[in-house]
């Protein structure tokens, strides 16, 4: 395994944007607790500072001996990926109520599915689009919302009869 | 400006040469006196001369003087007519050289005149086009905020209370896929 395999490791369990931002913070701290000298590992002095989640990945980054051991190596480890979570792509999804978990997920692995990289999800709600969805990806934008098509049609009717 | 000054540098010329012209007969007047002044010391000369033929020597000469002081004035006569004649052609010239080149400058400042207004009226109309298109825009975006706002009012009031979790769920996965057709990713 090698370390951009670690990398993405880091991103298992991340879906929203949200979720990215907590892990950047996340990272953050631990290279600040790699200085706190308190006589403890560094695996023991971060277990309960950490989310469950990165302490699993951290956790089983060091058992399979992919974690680097000295300091040093611990903090040019973290600063890669800080970088590296700066930079995963996310996509900007404007939806018309407040999606429950299931669908983000059902969303989240359809993309995982239709897109090569690890996409995360920036969700908006705007009620005034009705249903369906407005997509923002990469500097390009799609209105597959009902308003959108009320309005196209209606500025159709309206051009044709004024 | 320019006819004016001609006219002041003809006239300069003129009655430099009437000055001249005057020297002349000066200079020729005092030879004459000098001719006279050495016929009389020559004819004192002649002790006890018949003073008839004197009297003749002095009608001749009186006689020969008068027909060289009538020929040179007939002379500066002529020359001054002729001068005068010179100048006020040369006057006369000019003066049609510059009404012809007044014409010319007029008919050229009527054209500058007219393309200028035409150029005007010109920038005038693209002017007011540009203002009615700006107008017509503002006018468009300002209907179409209001579409906006009448539809999304109208959905909220009406629409949304009969879409349900399973429409849209099923309208978000149809956005998905018509999203990846429209090859957005």
């Amino acid at each position: 395994m090698n370390q951009e395999t670690s990398l993405i490791s880091f991103l298992d369990d991340i879906i929203t944007y949200g979720d990215l931002a907590a892990r950047i913070d996340e990272v953050s701290e631990l290279n600040r607790l790699l200085y706190l000298n308190d006589g403890k590992s560094f695996t023991a002095r971060i277990a309960d500072k950490i989310s469950p989640g990165l302490f699993k990945i951290i956790s089983s980054l060091e058992q399979a001996k992919q974690l680097p051991t000295t300091t040093s190596e611990l903090e040019d480890f973290f600063l890669s990926l800080r970088s590296y979570l700066g930079k995963v792509p996310h996509v900007t999804l404007t939806l018309a109520f407040d999606p429950p978990e299931s669908l983000v997920r059902l969303i989240a692995d359809w993309f995982g599915k239709n897109l090569a990289a690890k996409t995360v999800l920036e969700i908006r709600v705007r009620e005034e689009i009705i249903a369906g969805m407005i997509i923002e990806y990469n500097g390009k934008y799609k209105d597959y919302s009902k308003m959108g098509q009320l309005g196209e049609a209606l500025r159709q009717v309206l051009s044709t009869n004024i | 400006m320019d006819f004016l000054l001609r006219m002041n540098y003809e006239l300069i010329i003129l009655f430099s040469l009437l000055v001249f012209l005057n020297l002349l007969v000066l200079l020729s007047l005092a030879l004459l006196y000098l001719k006279i002044q050495k016929f009389q010391s020559g004819a004192k000369g002649i002790a006890g001369g018949d003073r008839r033929l004197k009297a003749k020597i002095a009608k001749d000469l009186e006689k020969k003087a008068s027909d060289q002081l009538v020929g040179i004035i007939n002379t500066y006569s002529q020359i001054l007519d002729r001068e005068t004649k010179k100048h006020f052609l040369a006057v006369a010239d000019d003066a049609l050289r510059q009404s012809r080149y007044l014409a010319t400058f007029v008919q050229e400042q009527e054209k500058v005149i007219a393309k200028e207004s035409q150029y005007l009226v010109a920038t005038s109309v693209v002017k007011v086009q540009k203002e009615l298109d700006e107008y017509r825009k503002a006018e468009l975006a300002k209907i179409n905020t209001q579409i906006n706002s009448i539809i999304s009012e109208v959905a909220k009031r009406v629409l949304s209370k009969t879409v349900d979790l399973s429409n849209h769920q099923e309208l978000i996965m149809e956005a998905l896929e018509r999203a990846k057709a429209d090859k957005l990713f």
